[in-house]
């Protein structure tokens, strides 16, 4: 009978071309629009290596003097800051004293923090003034008879380990989000439509048993979850690996992800483990709904929850406590997020895991009460 | 054979059966009538085991609902919703095929019963067709269909002809009919005094949750020394 249940279920899905296509359609749009984002960041790139476009109170010789590395043109103009706004340039540089034998050379920098462009073009700025500043001061140490490198009091050497940030940052909630909602899309119908179409009624009235028609209509948001999560992780990587720049942008040098084969076995269980509570947390709202418009209202809610939640994960500090990682949903992101790091230690990932058990099994204990009675479909 | 013993039922304090009886002898066409909220569709809810009765028995063929729930399912037929009832981009055979199973037949049966009852209803033409193309007629005898291919003996129906055209309804007449030379029992609850006068030979009249009156159609107009059950209805109801 449960095989029963879980054929129909699935015909019913590969029949509506709609529950097909929120499936699907991933593969298609992420990598069009990470082509078209991709596509306008190296643009940014090459127009600001090419020329950078700005506004001065001083002609054009006297700026390539100053700031010899810098390719720029002057852009005459009655209102720079209406320019700059309308991004026609890309920042104002104005010296206040043109006497540059007269230290220190006072320097005005104005640029547009909404333009990308601009913060780009002010960065680049400041790295030429902070050069011609070093310059000055080492040569005016020297004209003191002052050795330039008592000035430095530590050696500083970095080095950086880095995984790919834009993954890191956007896959936790990604996976997720289109997790919770390939799951919503089909259970909405699962009980809550049958309900009001009267076919619970017919089914009830049948040889079925109440735990195969649970657990059928159970297995089959399961594997719509992990299906939908799957596809749209695959078109995410797909659309970095065809977009490195995506990445660059981000201020990545990375563009691989290299999980260990222990974040492998994490990553897997705990999707696994999320898509089962997901799964009965969705059944749980579709018994309960009236018909299927009310249980995508409230399941509407549940999928605007990963996006809120990942925002807390982004501002949050890694070091939180462990029995957060008991929380729905923020526990996932976060735990997500660690993995894709190689650093989520077992301890909390055990602690996730049992969690995301458990709150399966209280969902599904709670699915069979409610159905026990026939009282959902009163 | 369906029976019904001093059976309430109470929706939390709200009591919207009073011990109601009655007994409905095998091979009978029975009309249910009542206004809305009479309790009509609870009174089926409760007969299909959809929901137990707070306090009462109730026996199909002789078998207790409440005790063998199972035993009975095999025995109803059930048709609640019209044609809502039916997976609308599956086709007429795929829904017949899923009560078949469900109802506990294996494949080959399944398959050998949608063949039989295709032809004894004329749905050969369009068996194999997704239903959301079909007209309320068509489906109205696909849900027919669904609901006895388990060959039960009670057919327990909600406004059957509701929203059928003229020729529909007089094919889905035909087959409650032949339900009956099937020695089968029919319970139609119905707001169509037309269709019951043709249909039905016996009467149950419910109101408020009580039942007024449970026998034959002749007893019911000699009673009320009517023409119909229409005029019969109207009189022992108290309506002008």
């Amino acid at each position: 009978m449960t095989l029963e249940i879980i054929k129909k279920e699935f015909l019913k899905i590969i029949r509506d071309k709609r529950s097909l296509l929120s499936i699907f359609l991933p593969l298609v749009i992420f990598p069009l629009i990470f082509s078209f984002v991709g596509l306008q960041a190296e643009q940014s790139q090459e127009t600001l290596n090419e020329n950078v476009l700005i506004f001065s109170n001083v002609d054009e010789e006297f700026l390539k003097d100053f700031l010899p590395n810098l390719n720029f043109s002057l852009v005459d103009c009655d209102n720079p800051e209406k320019y700059l706004v309308e991004e026609k340039i890309y920042a104002i540089v104005n010296f206040e004293n043109l006497d540059i034998t007269q230290m220190p050379i006072s320097v005005n920098v104005v640029y547009n923090a909404n333009s990308n462009l601009s913060i780009e073009t002010y960065s680049k700025i400041m790295i030429e003034l902070d050069t011609v500043n070093g310059i000055i001061i080492n040569q005016n140490l020297i004209d003191a008879g002052v050795n330039p490198d008592v000035l430095n009091g530590i050696s500083i050497n970095s080095k950086t380990i880095e995984t790919n940030t834009l993954f890191v940052m956007l896959a936790p909630l990604l996976i997720v989000s289109l997790l919770v909602s390939g799951g919503a899309n089909v259970s909405a119908d699962i009980f809550a439509g049958e309900k009001e179409r009267g076919l619970l009624e017919r089914t009830i009235v049948t040889q079925v048993n109440k735990n195969s028609l649970l657990y059928g209509k159970m297995a089959v948001v399961f594997t719509m979850t992990i299906l939908s999560a799957t596809i749209s992780t695959l078109a995410y990587a797909l659309s970095i690996a065809i977009n490195p720049s995506i990445s660059k942008m981000f201020g990545s040098t990375s563009t691989s992800l290299n999980l260990e084969v222990t974040s492998y076995i994490q990553l897997v269980t705990i999707i696994l483990t999320f898509c089962a509570f997901i799964s009965s947390v969705l059944i749980t709202i579709s018994i309960l709904s009236k018909n299927a418009k009310e249980a995508s209202s409230h399941m509407s809610i549940l999928t605007m929850l990963p996006s809120i939640i990942s925002l807390l994960v982004t501002f949050a500090s890694f070091g939180i406590n462990k029995w957060a990682y008991v929380v729905p949903f923020y526990g996932a992101i976060a735990g997500l997020k660690l993995i894709f790091l190689n650093a989520f230690e077992w301890s909390n990932y055990l602690l996730l895991l049992i969690s995301q058990i458990v709150l399966c099994g209280l969902f599904t204990y709670i699915n069979q009460k409610l159905i026990e009675g026939n009282k959902f479909l009163l | 054979m369906i029976e019904l013993i001093n059976v309430t039922k109470k929706f939390g304090k709200n009591e919207v059966i009073h011990n109601v009886s009655f007994k409905i002898p095998k091979g009978r066409i029975v009309a249910l009538i009542g206004a809305n909220g009479s309790g009509k569709t609870t009174l089926m809810r409760m007969i299909s085991t959809i929901i137990e009765p707070t306090s009462g028995e109730i026996f199909v063929d002789g078998i207790n609902v409440k005790k063998s729930s199972n035993e009975c399912k095999k025995r109803i037929g059930l048709i609640l919703g019209g044609d809502a009832t039916l997976f609308k981009n599956f086709t007429a055979r795929e829904n017949i095929y899923y009560f078949a199973r469900l109802q506990g037949m294996d494949d080959n049966s399944a398959k050998e019963c949608i063949n039989k009852i295709s032809n004894l209803l004329n749905m050969n033409d369009y068996i194999d067709k997704r239903v959301d193309i079909f007209s309320r007629g068509m489906r109205q005898k696909v849900v027919l269909a669904s609901a006895l291919i388990h060959d039960p003996s009670i057919l327990l129906m909600d406004e059957p002809s509701t929203g059928l055209d003229v020729f529909a309804i007089i094919d889905v007449q035909n087959i409650i009919k032949s339900c009956q030379n099937l020695n089968k029992t029919v319970l139609i609850s119905s707001h169509n005094f037309n269709e019951i006068e043709k249909l039905c030979d016996y009467i149950i009249i419910i109101e408020a949750g009580r039942i007024i009156f449970a026998n034959e159609a002749s007893a019911l107009k000699s009673l009320t020394s009517s023409y119909s059950v229409e005029e019969a209805f109207k009189k022992i109801s108290g309506l002008k």
